[in-house]
């Protein structure tokens, strides 16, 4: 409906004066009916039209225009979209986990292979079995690397491999050593970052490596665990305490000389460690050897516990 | 209808929809902190293949066969992937399970069950694994390491396990269980051959796979000569192979022979070891029954 402020009284049409005489009538109190139309009319347009202004006015106050509920329809929306796509990928990834479970049982032998009451069409179940499965490869493979793996590659078209060597000890991983492996034509070590005091060349001659590369890289792990595992107990020894002092080491860490300052006796007892068998991290032979002419047989008790021989 | 209603109608419509959106909001808030928690498990975090596989499960990609078929081809290349490890590594990895304990910027702490087979030997560990990252690089531990292998091998094994769990090897553990394996092939393949070979000399009553290998002449079937090959393992993960010579002759057929070369068979067949080394020792003792 339209409200059409009359131009002049005497052009309006009939029905459009009347709503206005009608309105006058209607709102306006102060006005009764009076003869004096003219007047009457006047002074109901005025207060009509002033009317109109308020009504305009509070109108843009409320926030709630039309074009306001528009927006917010449309905030819902795209909020039930995010919504429930949210709750998809949250089903999907249960129903991943659901299925890697069975996929584990299966693998144990523990369960039969049975067929999990999925509600998806058979396309989204073979889907979400290759991205179980591909789930389990990726943990296998990185098991492999966890247990000390040889973390093979296959290098230039199948021509080379690259190998990493993992050295242990006492729960922490150390350094890795890495060899690049020509296969083709013959199998030969072409670069490696083996320090040079490890044998490497003596354990390739005495190897099966053209047929068997393990029979390279378990010895070579063996020699290279070992000298790791020295390696941190020589570190371990130099920030023990004050009264143990190192006063010759070598790089393959096979000799270790040791001052021990007795605190209350005063005396110093040097502690020759030899470590002949470079496969192993424990010393083959403890020499010790004192200028005091007594040294308490406590102290050599507690030397010989300490340091594990005989 | 006149302004004023409709203009209230707009706002009941608009509080509703206000109250709707909000509800929405908490509700999308709490979905995003659920999936947060799921992808805290590093194997459930999905990227690459994986990432397009779910977005297009959950209807946001088209192309479910191309989908499909990159998702296939990744996958091929994981299992060719672990034959390759499998392979060079000596062991099958059947099962591994990991479970998050505790996932942060910088440290990441899981629990990991790993079981398989080497060879013929099954085996169970379970461990934590930390992995900090540090000033120096990325610093990884083990704790709580936890070894079950197959009861048969048990008493072989007993003190080099608890050595192990105790220094937490779990590297030494497996070149250790790998080593062991490759010396009990090697007496098998050894044991097999001389089977092979001369037949009627030669008995494995318990199999390939056992200990022990009999021989004795067919003509004497009460005089044995056990042929005992063990593979002990040290505390410290030493693999070695004993090979020892054991007579299970009657003492009547003794007191017919009273020489040395049947009484003292056990020692001179260390001497012969020796110098000849297993297989060829094996092969002269076995010459010696068969009296050939």
């Amino acid at each position: 409906m339209t409200l059409q402020p009359p131009k002049s009284n005497t052009s309006a049409t009939t029905s459009g004066c009347f709503h206005l005489k009608q309105r006058n009538v209607h709102y306006s109190t102060q006005h009764k009916y009076s003869q004096n139309m003219e007047v009457a009319t006047t002074k109901g347009v005025l207060s009509h039209l002033s009317r109109l202004e308020v009504q305009k006015r509070s109108l843009k106050s409320q926030p709630q225009q039309p074009g306001g509920v528009k927006a917010l329809r449309a905030t819902v929306e795209a909020l039930l979209t995010q919504r429930d796509q949210l709750r998809a990928e949250i089903q999907t990834h249960k129903n991943i986990k659901k299925l890697r479970v069975s996929m584990d049982k299966q693998c144990t032998n523990e369960e039969e292979e049975t067929e999990e009451g999925m509600d998806e069409d058979s396309e989204n179940s073979n889907l979400l079995r290759l991205m179980a499965r591909h789930t389990q490869l990726k943990d296998l493979l990185h098991a492999h690397n966890v247990v000390g793996g040889y973390n093979v590659v296959k290098t230039r078209q199948g021509k080379g491999v690259c190998v990493s060597v993992a050295t242990f000890y006492e729960g922490v991983y150390l350094n890795t050593y890495n060899l690049e492996i020509d296969v083709k034509p013959t199998v030969r070590i072409s670069r490696h970052n083996v320090p040079p005091f490890i044998p490497l060349n003596n354990l390739a001659e005495q190897s099966n490596m053209q047929t068997d590369l393990r029979t390279l890289l378990d010895p070579l792990s063996q020699h290279l665990n070992a000298f790791a595992g020295r390696q941190q107990q020589f570190k371990f020894v130099k920030e023990l305490h004050k009264s143990v002092e190192v006063m010759e080491s070598n790089v393959l860490c096979s000799l270790l000389v040791l001052k021990f300052t007795v605190p209350r006796e005063k005396t110093a007892v040097l502690c020759s460690l030899d470590y002949t068998d470079c496969t192993r991290s424990l010393p083959t032979r403890v020499h010790f050897e004192s200028d005091a002419w007594y040294v308490s047989t406590n102290v050599l008790n507690w030397m010989r516990a300490a340091t594990g021989s005989q | 209808m006149t302004t004023g209603k409709m203009s209230n109608e707009n706002t009941e419509e608009a509080a509703a929809l206000q109250a709707q959106i909000e509800h929405l909001q908490a509700e999308v808030s709490a979905l995003r902190r659920q999936q947060k928690d799921d992808q805290k498990d590093v194997t459930f975090h999905f990227r690459g293949q994986m990432q397009n596989a779910m977005l297009s499960l959950c209807g946001q990609r088209q192309g479910d066969e191309k989908v499909l078929s990159m998702l296939m081809e990744e996958v091929e290349e994981l299992e060719e992937d672990l034959k390759l490890q499998t392979q060079m590594n000596g062991i099958s990895l059947t099962g591994c399970t990991t479970k998050t304990l505790q996932s942060s910027g910088r440290k990441l702490v899981q629990q990991l069950c790993v079981s398989g087979h080497c060879s013929e030997l099954l085996f169970q560990v379970e461990f934590q694994l930390s992995e900090v990252n540090e000033a120096s690089g990325c610093v990884r531990t083990i704790s709580e390491l936890n070894v079950v292998i197959d009861a048969g091998e048990m008493q072989n094994f007993s003190s080099f396990l608890s050595g192990v769990e105790e220094s937490r090897d779990l590297l030494l553990f497996f070149r250790t269980l790998r080593s062991f394996s490759d010396r009990c092939d090697d007496r098998r393949r050894t044991f097999q051959h001389f089977q092979e070979k001369y037949p009627a000399v030669v008995s494995l009553p318990a199999g390939c796979r056992s200990e022990v290998m009999h021989l004795s002449h067919p003509e004497l079937p009460g005089c044995v000569l056990l042929v005992h090959w063990s593979v002990h393992v040290s505390r410290e993960g030493g693999v070695s192979p004993k090979v020892e010579l054991l007579t299970k002759i009657p003492e009547r057929a003794l007191q017919l022979f009273p020489s040395q070369a049947v009484g003292g068979a056990a020692e001179a067949f260390q001497s012969l070891l020796r110098i000849l080394g297993a297989e060829a020792a094996l092969e002269a003792v076995i010459m010696a029954v068969s009296l050939s």
